[in-house]
């Protein structure tokens, strides 16, 4: 594929390699994020899946895709990948299989195993140069066991694990992960963070990311309408409002150099976004929390001012 | 349903599984604002926005969800979201 970049969505390949009739939420923003980054793969991959909410949209007899489906669990759709690479590579080698049918190989998981529980075989797989594809959907908190808290919960959030009250008014009180920077820090040939309401930026990611051989990585902020709590209707304004406030910056790296895709020339009060959700709801009513308030907003600008993109 | 052993999920089989039926508003076009810029088919997370020939769109009921996402993101508020009656 030519990695000239698009400019309009009317350069998005129309192909749709995911069907209509899954079981995912409406309005789920990890499905459009799926469904774009289809379009700019193509058909012939093949998905290596660990146990969440996209776990269910492949369930026999049922699949919405024309590709292939591993299931692993939590942990390991890394190593699965891994496996399924050597395999397609001992074919080709063998002569069984024509190199012009060989299959990319996409990891596809929640941030349950991408923050948590898979981040060692990740770790490895990165590490020993697997070339592959992994697509991390972030509705940033355990989705489809009833949203509990994970590494990807932002501070601040109501969770199942994490309610806000008593002794705790403040809802989940650790910070989110880092997992750009922390993959990051293995020099991966390319990583980048996407979006739902960004899919030309998206396409553009794919195609760049295409030309490398090894790690191909990318984290998408996925809103979750019943997770996050508000109207499904709002789940790409929303997805957009995160990248206006910089609470969720597009970048990506190449061999472990950070550029950003996109800088909103002026940043949205990262307020807009957060009273928009449940999950947030305790920091404006019964009482306006406002030093927790503060708290977020200055980590957002911190992180701005580190990249010297806001002064 | 028979479940066979080794049996096979045929491609885009979830197409049996007609989600319309969730829907509690229904998104409904007005062409005569319609400008043709096909956002409403790029943020449908289910696919269920179809292009026409005259390139215009329509939407496909069968799948259709009710989300409301299009109605939300189109620009000239040419999709009105209507309450279902059954
Ligand atoms: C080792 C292990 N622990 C717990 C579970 C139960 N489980 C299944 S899906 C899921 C949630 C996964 O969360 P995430 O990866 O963020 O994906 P999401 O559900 O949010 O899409 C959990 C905890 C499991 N399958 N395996
Ligand atoms: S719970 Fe959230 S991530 Fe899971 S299918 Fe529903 S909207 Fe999508
Ligand atoms: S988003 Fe609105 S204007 Fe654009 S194609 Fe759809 S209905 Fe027409
Ligand atoms: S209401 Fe939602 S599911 Fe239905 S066509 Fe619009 S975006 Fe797609
Ligand atoms: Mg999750």
């Amino acid at each position: 594929m030519d990695t000239i970049p698009i400019r309009s969505i009317r350069e998005i390949p129309p192909e749709e390699n995911m069907l209509s009739g899954t079981p995912a939420c409406a309005g789920c923003g990890g499905l459009l994020t799926l469904r774009h980054c289809l379009k700019a793969l193509g058909e012939k991959i093949v998905i290596v899946n660990a146990a969440s909410c996209f776990t269910l949209l492949s369930i026999y007899p049922f699949t919405p895709f024309k590709n292939s489906w591993l299931y692993t669990a939590m942990a390991c759709a890394p190593a699965g990948a891994q496996g399924v690479r050597d395999a397609l590579d001992i074919l080709i080698k063998k002569g069984k299989l024509d190199p012009e049918e060989d299959l990319k190989v996409v990891v596809l998981t929640g941030d349950g195993s991408a923050y948590d529980m898979g981040l060692s075989s990740t770790s490895g797989a990165i590490y020993r140069n697997l070339d592959f594809y992994y697509i991390c959907y972030d509705n940033e908190a355990y989705g489809n066991t009833g949203f509990q808290q994970s590494g990807a919960t932002p501070f601040a959030s109501r969770t199942a694990t994490s309610p806000p009250g008593g002794a705790r008014p403040t809802g989940a009180q650790l910070q989110k992960k880092d997992l750009f920077e922390i993959w990051n820090s293995h020099r991966p040939p390319y990583l980048a963070t996407i979006s739902p309401a960004y899919p030309v930026d998206l396409v553009n990611k794919f195609r760049k990311a295409e030309q490398y051989k090894g790690p191909k990585l990318f984290i998408s902020h996925s809103s979750c309408p019943p997770g996050w709590g508000f109207d499904p209707s709002h789940s790409v304004s929303l997805a957009k409002l995160a990248v206006e406030t910089g609470i969720w910056p597009l970048k990506e790296s190449v061999h472990g150099k950070v550029e950003h895709t996109f800088v909103p020339k002026k940043f949205k009060p990262v307020e807009d976004y957060l009273k928009e959700q449940e999950r947030f709801a305790h920091l404006f009513k019964p009482v306006r929390q406002e030093d927790i308030l503060k708290s977020i907003q200055e980590t957002v600008n911190e992180y701005w001012r580190k990249h010297k993109l806001l002064s | 349903m028979t479940i066979t052993l080794g049996g096979v999920c045929e491609p885009g089989s979830t197409l049996v599984n007609k989600t319309g039926g969730w829907r509690t508003f229904r998104p409904v076009f007005d062409y005569d604002k319609c400008i043709k810029c096909k956002l409403c088919e790029l943020l449908c997370p289910d696919m269920s926005v179809d292009a026409r020939d005259d390139g215009f769109f329509e939407f496909n009921y069968d799948f259709c969800k009710g989300c409301g996402i299009c109605a939300n993101e189109c620009p000239k508020d040419a999709i009105e979201m209507v309450l279902e009656e059954k």
